[in-house]
């Protein structure tokens, strides 16, 4: 529908209303004409309809007569003939074709995709090494193989990139590294240490000499199995220890709570400030940013003029928004304290804890500093797989004792 | 006229086509299509006459509009009330 109407606009039409008695003859006699006319309304003594430019000038051969009159003249013949008269509305029209047409063979934004743990600072000089900024000629931009490369060359992090090129838009694509897990070369010769500190509960040695017995305390780094062999006779050497060691941890977490819960509400105040984005120049509308308020949320959103879903014309709008907040305390049940604080206290535990750990026993205790303030502890007791690889560096050979040093002895 | 009835009963040719009679579809009383007819002798909002090679069709109701228009075919929507042909 709508490119049809775009086709009716170019050709031009013009809407007529056709008096007198004789208004269905003259309806009859157009479609004799092949003239099909369209939006017909008829009222009592005259009807109205809307006839292509080129039906128009046809209806001059009709042979009957009745008055018509030209009600309305649409399309862009008419634009034009009536642009004519105010030039500087046409010149401005030119101009703006003319800017946009100019403006659409540079880069006017350079967007990054996939960049979440890269140092975008880096990255953004690497495009600009590639030649990649706003405001720079599509034409001189590189291939986009040699961008590729510039931008894998100068920025760490990544494996691979490309740079697609979207109306006056360039994104960037890019794939961080995934680093894969550590293995461990079986032929390594590795101990097993203790990865924190605990009293041991139990360890299951497949490989090497195992150092402790159950019940014994150790400290992280220290070392459970051994993968070193040393022997008076034969000399020494190493293997790779394989073991599991199950550790008896505490796990102790302290924070002072008051009795309170605080929580956002936005008064209601806000402020907004624009500014004007001319192609890579930015020109704020305001004279000095005059926020009174200490807490408020900060929001920024860009108008960007686009032609289609990415022809950035280079022109665009940006809003900060800031809205005013302020924070409530409402008075809490001690209970309810000690429930959030131990809620608290356990996800900070729990970002401690190794995999696959057992929770044997938890301790909250409470300690009244004031009447509104409490000191909360949080004892966790864990069995926990602490055990790691550390490979051996060093093998402390042992010469082998020969006959002479035996007689000697 | 009965020659032609004949010959499309024996081919089982539809009547609208061999006999040049109006088809005519009405859709509840909300929208009216004719086929085959000659011309428009009357056009009110609440009467419409057309012609056709053997009488005229009068659709009467209120607040007609005319849809489409084209050599020989006409669409027409507003409350319906009657379809006489005379």
């Amino acid at each position: 529908m709508f490119f049809i109407k775009i086709f009716h606009f170019v050709r031009g039409y013009v809407i007529l209303s056709v008096k007198g008695n004789n208004k269905e003859e003259f309806l009859n006699e157009l479609l004799k004409m092949d003239i099909k006319p369209r939006k017909m309304i008829f009222c009592d003594d005259s009807f109205f309809a809307e006839l292509d430019l080129d039906d128009f000038f046809l209806l001059r051969h009709l042979p009957i007569r009745a008055r018509i009159h030209v009600e309305e003249r649409h399309g862009l013949a008419f634009l034009i003939e009536r642009l004519k008269k105010r030039k500087a509305f046409l010149f401005g029209m030119l101009a703006f074709v003319l800017l946009f047409t100019v403006s659409s063979h540079f880069i006017w934004s350079v967007e990054y995709e996939g960049a979440e743990n890269i140092d975008i600072g880096q990255l953004e000089a690497a495009a600009e090494l590639a030649g990649l900024k706003p405001g720079v000629l599509k034409k001189n931009l590189k291939t986009p193989l040699e961008m590729k490369n510039i931008i894998l060359n100068h920025t760490d992090g990544i494996c691979w990139a490309w740079v697609y090129i979207r109306g006056t838009k360039a994104v960037v694509d890019i794939r961080q590294n995934i680093i894969p897990p550590e293995v461990f070369d079986p032929d390594v010769p590795c101990d097993i240490v203790a990865i924190r500190d605990g009293v041991v509960k139990r360890v299951i040695t497949k490989r090497g000499k195992c150092l402790v017995e159950n019940g014994e305390t150790v400290v992280a780094g220290q070392t459970v199995v051994s993968g070193r062999y040393d022997f008076e006779e034969k000399g020494g050497y190493a293997t790779h220890s394989k073991a599991t060691l199950e550790l008896h941890t505490v796990h102790v977490k302290r924070g002072t709570y008051t009795q309170n819960y605080c929580y956002k509400t936005y008064t209601g105040k806000k402020k907004s400030y624009f500014t004007l984005k001319f192609f890579k120049w930015e020109f704020p509308l305001y004279l000095k940013k005059n926020i009174n308020s200490v807490s408020y949320d900060k929001n920024i959103k860009d108008f960007d003029a686009k032609i289609g879903r990415n022809n950035f014309i280079g022109i665009g709008l940006r809003r900060e928004n800031y809205a005013e907040f302020q924070i409530i305390k409402e008075p809490i049940s001690r209970e309810t304290t000690e429930e959030l604080a131990k809620r608290e206290l356990e996800a900070q535990i729990a970002k401690e804890l190794l995999p696959q750990s057992q929770k044997i026993s938890e301790q909250l205790d409470v300690k009244e500093i004031d009447s509104e303030t409490l000191q909360i502890t949080l004892k966790m007791e864990f069995i926990e797989q602490a055990g790691t690889e550390r490979e051996i560096t060093e093998v402390t050979t042992i010469e082998p004792k020969t006959d002479r040093d035996t007689a000697r002895d | 006229m009965d020659i032609a009835k004949k010959i499309s009963d024996a081919f089982e040719l539809p009547y609208d086509v061999s006999l040049e009679i109006p088809k005519i579809i009405v859709l509840g009383d909300k929208q009216i299509y004719v086929e085959n007819y000659l011309k428009l002798i009357e056009y009110k909002s609440e009467i419409i006459r057309l012609k056709y090679k053997s009488g005229i069709i009068e659709i009467s109701g209120t607040g007609f509009e005319i849809n489409a228009i084209g050599d020989g075919n006409i669409i027409l929507s507003g409350k319906i009330s009657a379809v006489k042909l005379i």
